[in-house]
């Protein structure tokens, strides 16, 4: 096993050098940086002598200019300029590390900036902090949610400012401000719902209510759609265009699916290693071109070719698996096989996954490993059956930030690296090596706290701790959610070699696309049950997915009667 | 790469903060130079040499830590899983009477030895049981122990002190008296202790499985960790600690008060604190822990040969932990405690 994985190493290099060849940085700048060059500086100026105008001539609402953050170290914004109009989506692109997360931490006065300029309605501005930025009506939106989970919509909402009667709160008006804006972004809740109790994307729309609230002129939206529904998706499009249109709201818009952002943004800014290297209308470029600028060079085929993976025999059967947020689920996972698991968020999907892993209680059914039906509810039952879990979400289930990557990529292996209780430091340290090498994990040692890394490379230390253990099943929970496009295509071409090596995987994905380029066949989830399961050929549509995903009788019919999806 | 570079700019500074051992040592040494000079200036010219760092006085000061020390490198097991015992100081007054019970009955060493870590074990058990299979909260959970031992305490002594005669059985006093060589066996006990946790701790999976417990007990579970039977161990290994404690200090003084209000716990906590423990879990060494019980002997000397009040030391140990909670606290929420220009 040790030697396939190693086989399995270098073949990710070999394919490294053949799908991301090395780019030439002169041949580069010779071709694409000055084209933006030109680009950004007709922006600024209107490009309207070019006959070729940018945007209105408009003074910018928010100017940037060759802004600088240093850390220890590092220059972690190089002399970064862009700005944004009053009513414009402008969206940030650029790879894990890019440095988009430090804009946005100098825009909010998360950080101070070193060097450059920021300008509000032409006046230079020093936020001191993030209240300051606030009250000047820059609101941001982050990935981690600030969420009361133990108060209710309205307070959650109004946090801070709540609504005042005579110095008492006054509820009467908590609530109905509270249900005017609960319906201006179309939410289907009570003002008096517990915000622990929603799903993720609804804890979202709270903070953008929250933004709404505090009179915001810009609003930053970091990833808002990583952990989203399509529906929730949509829902938040609307807002967003609702919010640009009609108060003028400029919204600053970052995310890695490139296809939202070509179709929500009106300009695009791509940074790469600390500087901004274009400004593009969104309605003259392409995906491609964009992923051009965000790597530097071209991305070939982002998916592996599922040539080369054999099914064999039945690894593990779940039957008839029944638990609190999904009932009656059924299916086979054969070795090679790659099961994607599709449905919309809170369908059950990873609840199915935790059961079967044994975190979450089950209320019937069981799982089979081998043919041996694991022992219930106990997760070291089920890493010694050989199965593995990435979890969805990493800081939270799967790492612990603040201990060292030695230690977490070995942490489900300790008993497996120690004798009589005492851990072969040696060893520990050989497979840890040995797998976050493999991965191509970017650290300066092992040592280095698993907090300072990036998020892609996060990822590959959750997937290294998996691999550690060489399961014979690996169930991954939407592996590539927050990871730049270069890792997507690694942690793809990981999944697929892993298959190859005879590994039984199921991956659980909100992404059609995804589970259309590396699984083997999808099974839809809708309202914790099963609605079908598909083979994935040429034949098979995302509609066809979709339409099972949520239920569409027809759909479900046609292809109960007819087989598979025609 | 801009990545490398930024998580090396990064790992500087936090190697500089993580070195909390470190830094703290260091506060420790310039501790001790402080009392040397004032106790020089306030006997000047009454004493040539050296006043209060002396080898036969710091030997002191590690002989009366040794039991708030052993119980501290307990309490770190605890602390690491992110819980904390408040019921340490009580359960060592219980333990302490049930050591003087059992001698003063029986006289017979290996029985009082065995019947006190028994019940310190069953103690350690009860809280440990209720903090991670019940997950009761920890404070509240210990503090309501601490009740139940207090009030065990006076149960077994009848609420009067108990003295061992000092004629029992020699091998019991030697226990709490006795010399290996030129070394107290207090203090073999405390490195026994500070070296058998401190291998468990950075050596074996148990102990490598705790600091990933307290540093996230979701993650830990996704590992296969069995966190609730991990937990009530370290629990179990801090009853045990408290009970040893209790039979050599009874070994050493013959009598038990239970009506002494105990207050073992803050000095214990404050020594694992000061010792760079995280209270919210998953940092922490016996090292450190080490360090910080000497650290807090060689305060609590000090204050005492500059005659301060004991009233008045209990006000600044209490500042000094306070303080050093607030430290660790503001450090893990990433607030920068220097100017950020």
């Amino acid at each position: 096993m040790t030697k396939i994985l190693e086989n399995e190493l270098q073949k990710l290099c070999i394919f490294r050098k053949r799908v991301l060849p090395k780019y030439n940085k002169e041949e580069y700048n010779n071709g694409y940086q000055r084209k933006s060059n030109n680009l950004t500086k007709n922006a600024r100026r209107g490009g309207a002598e070019e006959g070729k105008p940018v945007l209105e001539q408009k003074s910018p609402f928010i100017e940037l200019q060759d802004i600088v953050k240093i850390f220890p170290g590092v220059r972690a914004l190089d002399g970064v300029s862009f700005d944004i109009q009053e009513g414009e989506v402008h969206a940030l692109c650029g790879e894990n590390g890019a440095g988009k997360s430090t804009l946005i931490k100098v825009m909010t006065g998360a950080h101070e900036r070193d060097g450059g300029d920021y300008r509000i309605d032409g006046k230079s501005v020093h936020f001191k902090s993030t209240t300051e930025a606030i009250a000047t009506g820059i609101s941001c939106v982050y990935q981690e949610l600030s969420i009361a989970p133990q108060l209710d919509v309205a307070h959650n909402l109004f946090i801070g400012q709540l609504p005042l009667k005579k110095g008492l709160v006054d509820h009467k008006t908590l609530y109905s401000e509270t249900q005017r804006i609960l319906d201006q972004l179309d939410m289907p809740i009570s003002p008096k719902d517990i915000a622990g109790d929603l799903s993720v994307g609804q804890q979202q729309m709270i903070e953008i209510g929250r933004a709404l609230i505090r009179n915001a002129r810009c609003i930053i939206l970091d990833e808002p759609t990583s952990s989203l529904s399509e529906k929730e998706t949509e829902t938040l499009f609307q807002i967003v265009r609702e919010l640009k249109n009609e108060h003028g709201i400029a919204i600053v818009y970052i995310s890695h699916k490139l296809d939202e952002v070509m179709e929500l943004s009106d300009r695009i800014t791509v940074i790469r290693d600390g500087q901004n290297i274009c400004t593009l209308n969104t309605s003259e470029t392409s995906q491609d071109e964009l992923i051009t600028h965000m790597i530097g060079r071209p991305l070939e085929n982002q998916y592996p070719s599922k040539e080369g993976r054999q099914q064999g025999e039945v690894l593990m059967e779940v039957e008839h698996l029944t638990g609190a947020a999904f009932e009656d689920v059924s299916f086979q996972l054969r070795a090679g096989e790659v099961l994607g698991f599709f449905g919309l968020v809170g369908a059950g999907r990873s609840e199915i996954m935790r059961a079967i892993f044994g975190v979450d209680k089950t209320l019937g059914g069981c799982v089979k490993v081998d043919g041996k039906t694991l022992k219930k509810n106990s997760t070291p039952a089920a890493i010694e059956a050989g199965i593995g879990f990435c979890t969805e979400d990493r800081k939270k289930e799967g790492l612990a930030l603040g201990l060292t990557i030695l230690l977490n990529s070995t942490s489900a292996k300790l008993n497996q690296l120690a004798r009589l209780g005492v851990i072969n430091r040696q060893r520990q340290l050989e497979d840890a090596d040995k797998y976050v090498k493999a991965m191509r994990t970017k650290t300066p040692s092992l040592t280095q706290q698993v907090g300072n890394l990036s998020g892609g490379n996060q990822q590959k230390v959750v997937l290294a701790k998996w691999l550690t253990l060489t399961p014979k099943i690996l169930i991954v929970d939407e592996p590539t959610r927050g990871i730049d496009v270069g890792s997507k295509a690694e942690i793809y071409e990981i999944i697929n070699e892993l298959a190859q090596e005879g590994m039984g995987i199921i991956m659980v994905s909100s992404e059609i696309e995804e589970i259309l380029g590396v699984c083997d066949s999808v099974v839809t989830i809708y309202e914790g049950h099963k609605t079908a399961q598909l083979p994935i050929d040429e034949n098979l549509t995302s509609e066809t997915v979709l339409a099972c995903s949520i239920g569409k009788a027809d759909v479900l019919e046609r292809i109960n009667k007819g087989g598979a999806a025609e | 790469m801009t990545e490398t570079t930024e998580s090396k700019g990064k790992t500087l500074v936090k190697k500089f903060f993580s070195m909390n051992g470190a830094a703290v040592f260091v506060a420790m040494i310039v501790v001790a130079i402080v009392f040397e000079i004032v106790l020089q200036i306030t006997h000047a010219g009454s004493s040539s040499g050296l006043l209060f760092i002396t080898p036969s006085n710091l030997m002191m000061i590690l002989r009366q830590q040794v039991y708030i020390g052993i119980i501290a490198f307990g309490m770190t097991l605890v602390m690491l899983t992110g819980n904390i015992d408040l019921s340490v100081g009580y359960m060592l007054t219980f333990l302490c009477s049930v050591t003087a019970k059992v001698m003063m009955s029986t006289n017979n060493t290996l029985l009082t030895v065995l019947a006190v870590l028994a019940v310190g074990l069953l103690c350690g058990l009860f809280n440990g049981v209720l903090v991670s299979y019940v997950r009761l909260n920890s404070f509240i959970t210990t503090l309501g122990a601490s009740s139940i031992y207090s009030a065990f305490a006076l149960l077994v002594s009848s609420g009067t002190v108990l003295v061992i005669d000092s004629n029992c059985a020699p091998s019991f006093r030697a226990l709490g008296t006795a010399s290996i060589g030129p070394i107290h066996i207090l203090i073999v006990w405390f490195v026994a202790v500070a070296v058998v946790l401190g291998l468990l701790l950075s050596k074996t999976v148990y102990g490598q499985q705790l600091y990933m417990i307290g540093a996230n007990p979701v993650a830990a579970r996704f590992s296969g960790i069995r966190f609730k039977r991990n937990t009530t161990i370290a629990y179990v290994i801090l009853g045990l600690c408290v009970a040893l404690a209790a039979v050599i200090m009874m070994a050493n003084s013959l009598s038990s008060n239970p009506q002494s209000a105990s207050g073992a716990e803050m000095e214990v906590i404050l020594c694992v604190v000061l010792g760079g423990c995280a209270v919210s879990g998953g940092k922490g060494s016996v090292w450190g822990t080490i360090i910080g019980v000497l650290f807090y002997g060689i305060l609590s000397a000090g204050f005492t040969s500059l005659h301060m009040s004991q009233y008045l030391q209990w006000v600044v140990m209490g500042a000094i932990m306070l303080f050093a909670l607030s430290l660790d606290v503001l450090q893990s929420k990433g607030v920068k405690l220097w100017k950020r220009k």
